[in-house]
């Protein structure tokens, strides 16, 4: 009885989750729920850097899509002097680069300050950067190449699956596995979740707070410039901010329809977010629906899931 | 909240959002812009020559001089204001676009130093990021600030209408390649200098016929300004006997799910050939998803930036499939249509290599050109926008003749048909000059 009160919140999301499923292939749904997946991966892994970073600091991290975006520029502009592999490891150095740099000259500054304070800076980055951006590059779209060039390694259920897309979405299930492990069985995983709840006194056991907060958010540098290189080359091209502008807002909805404090949630969410989406944009019954039906519809489900379960589908109340 | 009261606040939120969204208007989102400031005011702010009465349903009137009607000339000078969008979602190259905004003007200057009364024109551009509030706004600046004498949209629907119904309010004329016709059908000062989308929309039903395909897909940006040309290309299709298996909209800034749920759909409908009108950037999504799916239809529609090669430049070769319209030819026919275009942009483009953005700015600006010379010396808002709507032909060699009236501000008589090459990445003009249907 104790083992399904304290699942009861993964139990009912699962179970919701299998009536949506059959409810989508029974209407004939079926492509959207693929369409969902694979690209609601992408956002999904986005979430993942905004939660690793609200769970061990408290703060919602809107510079997280541009640590995709110096990604992926590192990767165009790097392509052209290196092979794609080097190109690769390049751009997600330089996004990790990029995030030790936005800690220690923004967030550290900061570390007593109101949780508030760091959100709105960590604002000004990504506007900045999308400012540099333009400035260096103009506002022009730019091609980038994927990793891999297959497109058709799979077709599910009417809807082909690149490597690409495989790759993206394995990423996200093995980092979201992973970085729970980390947080659940290793010492520097408790320790970054002690120095979020109680700072002091993980100073007092020896262990260096600030030193904590670099490695998370090169960690979390590190899950946007993936999700960067991933997701970005499925769409053919980028423009500066590409991340923020287009992935960054389906990803803190995934991460809060997740849970903020749980990154398995963070996967489930965004591929929650992605399915509405497709779901929204194919169905019939949503298509007199003017403007943006699957905003909409993903906002919609958003407000019903923090009614009923405020701390998210997968998270724990605080 | 117990869980029982959740689940009814929640039940009752969703109601509330498929009642506001069912009542909507389709298109009504986002797009809504007031221009503000000297609206409708007589005498006041910019108020110039435009005092017509078209649309009143009246005998169209001759437009009036009014208090700012030279505002932007002098004896050596005319001032033009130019918006396109160089940032935001959909944005034009800066670059390219600093550089093309003026060499025309520039080679004219240098060539005919005694054309428009021996004044050179200063073009004045401003950014209006893809946002139709933000042209009203630069284009406010532009004329009231820069005195601006006219205004040139060089890019963007929305964008295109918004500033138009501002300088329209304001008496001044405004002129854009052709794009919707809703919206601007009953300003005063607009005048599209090549075919709507709507004008368009038979070209493309015909060249779809011609091609053998008969299942038909639509794929239009929901947005109000493409109304018009749904309209006239189901009509088209319906009249030249295609079927028309599928018709979507597309959100402007769609998202990856969105684009590839929309191009699913038209997989699943086996359509053959889908009739797109989008920005570039959600084309360039459209097609990569299709490619992704392994799914090639030919992409045909109206283009002013669709039809661009930097489409294909980033796009191919996902691209490669597209046919457009355009109000302007490609760089592969240019030096036939008009020889001067090439070396002027060599000898003022400050190295750079011509391309076709600085082409539809050199046909745009050859255009006003014209309707200048028809205006003489003496020019003022008014005097230029009567001298347009004489019904004398503005014929530039490079955009097809557009003629006016005082009650038919959209004059475009043909477009150029531009075909998607891979191979060189760049479009190439596939038929010239392809006259639209008259009406009866």
């Amino acid at each position: 009885m104790t083992w399904v009160k304290e699942r009861q919140g993964a139990l009912v999301t699962a179970g919701i989750l299998v009536a949506v499923v059959v409810i989508l292939l029974a209407t004939g749904e079926k492509e959207s729920l693929v369409i969902g997946v694979i690209t609601g991966s992408a956002y999904g892994l986005l979430a993942l850097g905004l939660v690793l970073i609200y769970k061990s600091s408290g703060v919602f991290n809107f510079a997280q899509g541009e640590f995709g975006t110096v990604a992926v520029y590192t990767l165009y502009l790097l392509h052209f002097e290196v092979s794609y592999g080097f190109a690769l490891l390049g751009a997600l150095a330089a996004a990790v680069v990029f995030g030790v740099l936005v800690e220690r000259i923004v967030v550290r500054p900061l570390f007593d300050a109101p949780r508030v304070t760091v959100l709105v800076a960590t604002a000004g980055v990504a506007l900045l950067s999308i400012g540099v951006e333009i400035w260096f590059g103009e506002a022009t779209v730019r091609p980038v190449d994927r990793s891999f060039p297959t497109l058709d390694r799979f077709t599910v259920l009417g809807v082909n699956i690149s490597d690409q897309r495989l790759l993206l979405l394995g990423a996200l299930v093995g980092l979201a596995i992973l970085l729970a492990l980390f947080f659940n069985r290793t010492n520097l995983g408790l320790a970054i979740l002690g120095a979020s709840q109680e700072p002091t006194a993980t100073e007092l056991m020896g262990i260096s707070v600030k030193r904590l907060s670099t490695i998370v958010w090169a960690l979390a540098a590190l899950l946007g410039g993936l999700a960067g290189v991933l997701a970005v080359p499925e769409g053919g091209g980028f423009t500066p901010g590409v991340l923020t502008t287009g992935f960054l807002i389906p990803a803190f909805t995934a991460a809060v329809l997740g849970g903020m404090n749980s990154l398995p949630g963070a996967f489930l969410g965004g591929v929650i977010v992605g399915v509405v989406e497709a779901v929204a944009t194919s169905a019939p019954i949503f298509e007199d629906i003017p403007g943006t039906p699957g905003t909409l519809l993903v906002f919609a489900v958003l407000l019903v899931v923090l009614i009923i379960r405020p701390q998210g589908l997968l998270g724990k109340a605080a | 909240m117990s869980q029982r009261s959740r689940v009814v606040v929640a039940l009752v939120a969703v109601s509330l959002l498929g009642m506001a969204a069912c009542g909507q208007k389709s298109g009504v989102a986002g797009t809504e812009v007031s221009t503000g400031g000297a609206t409708g005011e007589t005498g006041g702010g910019e108020q110039a020559g435009g005092d017509s009465g078209r649309g009143t349903g009246a005998e169209p009137a001759q437009h009036e001089p009014g208090p700012n009607n030279t505002s932007g000339v002098t004896d050596s000078e005319i001032i033009i204001g130019v918006h396109a969008p160089v940032t935001g979602a959909s944005p034009l190259p800066q670059r390219t676009f600093d550089i093309g905004k003026d060499i025309y003007w520039r080679f004219l200057a240098e060539t005919d130093p005694t054309a428009l009364g021996g004044r050179r024109v200063r073009v004045v551009f401003r950014d209006d990021e893809f946002n139709p509030r933000r042209a009203v706004q630069v284009c406010r600046e532009m004329v009231e600030n820069e005195n601006a004498f006219l205004l040139v949209g060089g890019g963007g629907a929305d964008q295109i209408t918004a500033c138009a119904k501002y300088a329209s309010d304001n008496g001044v004329p405004y002129f854009s390649a052709g794009v919707n016709e809703e919206g601007l059908t009953d300003l005063d000062t607009y005048y599209a200098l090549s075919l709507t989308y709507a004008q368009q929309a038979p070209l493309i039903a015909q060249r779809l016929k011609d091609e053998g395909l008969e299942k038909v897909g639509v794929l239009i940006q929901d947005t109000p300004s493409f109304g018009d040309y749904h309209d006239a290309f189901v009509q088209a299709a319906e009249d030249a006997g295609l079927d028309v298996v599928a018709d979507e909209s597309i959100n402007k800034t769609a998202s990856e799910a969105e684009a590839l749920a929309s191009i699913q759909k038209l997989k699943d409908a086996d359509a053959e050939a889908v009739s797109l009108i989008t920005s570039p950037v959600v084309y360039l999504g459209l097609a990569n998803g299709a490619r992704n799916q392994d799914y090639q239809p030919l992409f045909i529609g109206p283009g002013i930036t669709s039809g661009l090669n930097q489409v294909l430049q980033f796009g191919c070769p996902a691209t490669g499939n597209g046919e457009f319209f355009s109000p302007f030819p490609e760089l592969d026919v240019i030096g036939q249509l008009d020889p001067d275009y090439v070396p002027a942009y060599e000898q003022f483009g400050g190295g750079a290599t011509p391309d076709d953005i600085g082409l539809a700015l050199w046909g745009l600006n050859k255009g006003i050109r014209a309707a200048f010379d028809l205006a003489g010396e003496n020019l003022g808002r008014a005097e230029v926008m009567n001298a347009i709507e004489s019904g004398e032909a503005i014929d530039t060699g490079v955009y097809p003749a557009a003629v006016y009236t005082p009650d038919d501000h959209f004059g475009g008589t043909g477009a150029h048909l531009l075909k998607a090459d891979c191979g060189t990445q760049q479009y190439r003009t596939e038929e010239q000059f392809v006259e639209a249907a008259t009406d009866e």
